[in-house]
């Protein structure tokens, strides 16, 4: 008995010293934490193809390591069930670094994971002002809300349009939006008609359009998430006629443009891709995207871009491990501190000091163009500081 | 005054419009909970079908509402005798805690089915350019698409009645809803009847979901999404009737869309209040004669 305990013993140690001396070999494992079902599924869609699109360009090595990719589905907004996705991935697949994260909840909970088990995470889209200061090892390559809002405001007074109405979808993100206009447009001088909070259970959004129509703002924010329910709206907005003569601004809804017709012309987005981007780079993004998934291709937009960002940053940070012995968190988060590089994007960069983004943002109007409806880009904002960066407050 | 008067008039003619629309998509759960007592909680999915089929029929083949409408109808309400016939005979006289279990797991299969077949996006739908064209109505302008929906919800009812009061189809439906055993007896095939009131609920909702896709986008969530809407009128309306139901279903778009007009920031939960408060109501404010 205790003659097959030490053999049982030896066997494992073996075992165990040969695993140690084979992972300079093996690939580096990258979670991806997203909803690939329910009813945020078209994230996660858009994130795997940006991801994929990157690697047809890029390959599956990083420098001189195999890159591994894996996805997990969360199902929707769901902080527990994140939590214990990235502990998973940590713990059992010893995922060394993470990417994903649509809703900020879920960025919240996982939080506290990567900062134990040390695991570089790069927030794709996740957009609340304070996640990334929830974890040193939290990377965004996304904006924060008041940074796509706050050039809004701006925009609005510097063409004279002085009187606004705010209306946001009822929920966190959809309060950002409003306090980082308001904030912004009084500062500037502004004067605010109305402001409303849409109840996320609205199915017809008839009343709320007509509270603004009724108003006869300049310019109109408004805010609701992507997907249903912003078609709803924007089906609102468009059948009652306000946007042919009123200036309405929302958030990235390329999304969703298939869905609409002619009316939505002349509706207004901000966000910090714009398909139309004349660079190189977003040519060859597009064109990948294409390559790579044909028809069942999704539209180029601020997720897919973003996750393709993401994966130069995941790549960067995987190539800085370049002669070392183990994984090391804190000099691949080191490596990203202040990186700047040309992506679809057009020329972005990460905070030295706050691990923010610093994106450009694109103001879009949707036109007719050859038959097609698409964004055009009508005022382009370059390298937005975070406004809630040392430096910028 | 004159702002009353014309945010009165929108919340009438919004609100008619947007009670018709739910007026559709609830009088075939309505109808198969009245007659069948079943609680077919995935009501909305066959609803979700049949918009789905409706709207790719469109924009794949290029048919006309006209016709892609009433396809879609058909092919619903057929596939449905298939899933009558496989899930739902047995859970007549089963206890409604089964009904409910078994129902929502049917409207997850039928999310899941959803986003497999079409994907987690919207589906594009785009009214044809004679429905988006937008009218005045006494100064206020509205898409022609509200009316439309509001003169197809007017036909429905004025048929079901005629159906339900007139045929001997209703007739026999509603003596095999009082007394099965009965209605055997005397030679009704109430097997059969139970299928095809089953079918025609069925075809109803894919009727509510085929035109009332440009207020409730299509999306794999569609089946959960609208179902507390639905409960509300089929709750309010009361067992199998259906002038009652397009009362309600009207009452309730008007009161919804009048408290978003007026009061936006408790918007969310006044309709639910009143249903709250409605059903207290009913159930002990009823006048001593009936009770």
């Amino acid at each position: 008995m205790t003659r097959a305990l030490r053999v049982a013993i030896a066997v494992c140690l073996a075992a165990l010293i040969n695993a140690h001396a084979s992972s300079a070999q093996e690939p580096i494992k990258i979670g991806i934490v997203a909803y690939f079902s329910g009813p945020f599924a078209v994230s996660g869609l858009h994130f795997r193809q940006g991801i994929e699109t990157y690697q047809s360009i890029h390959g599956t090595r990083a420098g001189d390591r195999a890159v591994e990719m894996i996805y997990r589905d969360i199902g929707g907004t769901n902080p527990a069930e994140a939590k214990r996705v990235v502990q998973d991935l940590a713990v059992r697949e010893k995922a060394a670094l993470f990417g994903g994260f649509y809703l900020s909840p879920d960025a919240f909970s996982a939080a506290s994971i990567v900062s134990e088990t040390k695991s570089p995470a790069v927030v794709f889209n996740s957009a609340a002002p304070p996640i990334v200061r929830q974890s040193p090892f939290f990377v965004r390559i996304a904006p924060n809300i008041w940074q796509e809002v706050v050039p809004v405001a701006e925009w609005a007074i510097k063409s004279g349009k002085k009187r606004a109405y705010i209306a946001v979808a009822d929920f966190s993100a959809g309060h950002d939006v409003q306090e980082a206009f308001r904030t912004r447009f009084l500062a500037l001088g502004g004067q605010l008609l109305g402001e409303d909070r849409m109840p996320l259970n609205t199915v017809d959004f008839a009343p709320f359009v007509e509270r603004i129509a009724s108003a006869k703002p300049d310019i109109t924010m408004v805010f609701v998430p992507s997907g249903a329910l912003q078609v709803s709206f924007l089906k609102a907005l468009s059948s009652r006629g306000i946007l042919k003569d009123r200036t309405v601004v929302g958030l990235g809804s390329e999304t969703d443009v298939p869905t609409f017709d002619d009316a939505m012309i002349n509706y207004h987005s901000v966000s910090h891709y714009a398909p139309a981007l004349p660079t190189e780079e977003n040519r060859k993004f597009k064109e990948a995207l294409k390559a790579k998934f044909g028809d069942r291709a999704v539209r180029p937009t601020f997720l897919s871009a973003a996750a393709y960002d993401g994966m130069q940053v995941l790549y960067r940070m995987i190539e800085s491990q370049k002669g070392k012995p183990a994984f090391d968190s804190a000099a691949a988060v080191d490596a990203v501190k202040g990186y700047s590089w040309e992506g679809p994007r057009g020329t972005v960069a990460i905070d030295k000091e706050t691990r923010e983004f610093v994106p450009n943002e694109y103001i879009q109007r949707i036109e007719k163009i050859d038959g097609q409806l698409q964004n055009v880009i009508v005022e382009s904002v370059t390298a937005v500081e975070n406004p809630w960066s040392p430096r910028a407050r | 005054m004159q702002q009353f008067l014309s945010g009165a008039t929108f919340i009438a003619l919004y609100g008619i419009s947007y009670g018709v629309v739910l007026f559709t998509i609830s009088i075939g759960l309505v109808l198969t909970l009245g007659l069948m007592r079943v609680v077919n909680l995935a009501h909305l999915a066959f609803a979700a079908f049949g918009g789905y089929l409706a709207v790719s029929l469109t924009n794949d083949y290029g048919l006309s509402l006209g016709v892609s409408v009433p396809a879609a109808v058909l092919a619903v309400a057929i596939f449905s005798i298939v899933v009558e016939r496989l899930f739902y005979v047995h859970l007549y006289g089963a206890g409604e805690l089964n009904q409910v279990l078994m129902t929502i797991g049917l409207i997850f299969l039928s999310v899941a089915t959803i986003n497999m077949l079409f994907g987690p996006d919207v589906l594009p739908a785009r009214l044809a350019p004679a429905l988006a064209k937008t009218v005045e109505i006494s100064g206020y302008p509205i898409q022609m698409y509200r009316l439309f929906v509001t003169v197809v919800g007017a036909i429905l009812l004025f048929l079901l009645w005629m159906i339900f009061d007139w045929t001997s189809f209703g007739a026999r439906l509603r003596a095999a809803v009082d007394n099965a055993t009965m209605a055997q007896a005397i030679g009704i095939d109430v097997k059969r009847l139970f299928s095809m009131a089953f079918a025609l609920g069925s075809g109803l909702a894919a009727l509510g979901g085929a035109v009332g896709y440009a207020i409730l986008p299509l999306e794999p969530m569609y089946p959960f999404k609208y179902l507390p809407l639905v409960l509300v009128v089929v709750v309010l309306s009361g067992f199998g009737n259906i002038k009652a139901s397009a009362g309600v279903a009207v009452f309730v778009g008007v009161v919804d869309t009048a408290c978003r007009f007026l009061f936006p920031a408790s918007a969310a939960f006044v309709i639910y209040s009143l249903l709250i408060g409605l059903v207290l109501w009913r159930d002990r404010g009823r006048p001593a004669s009936v009770r």
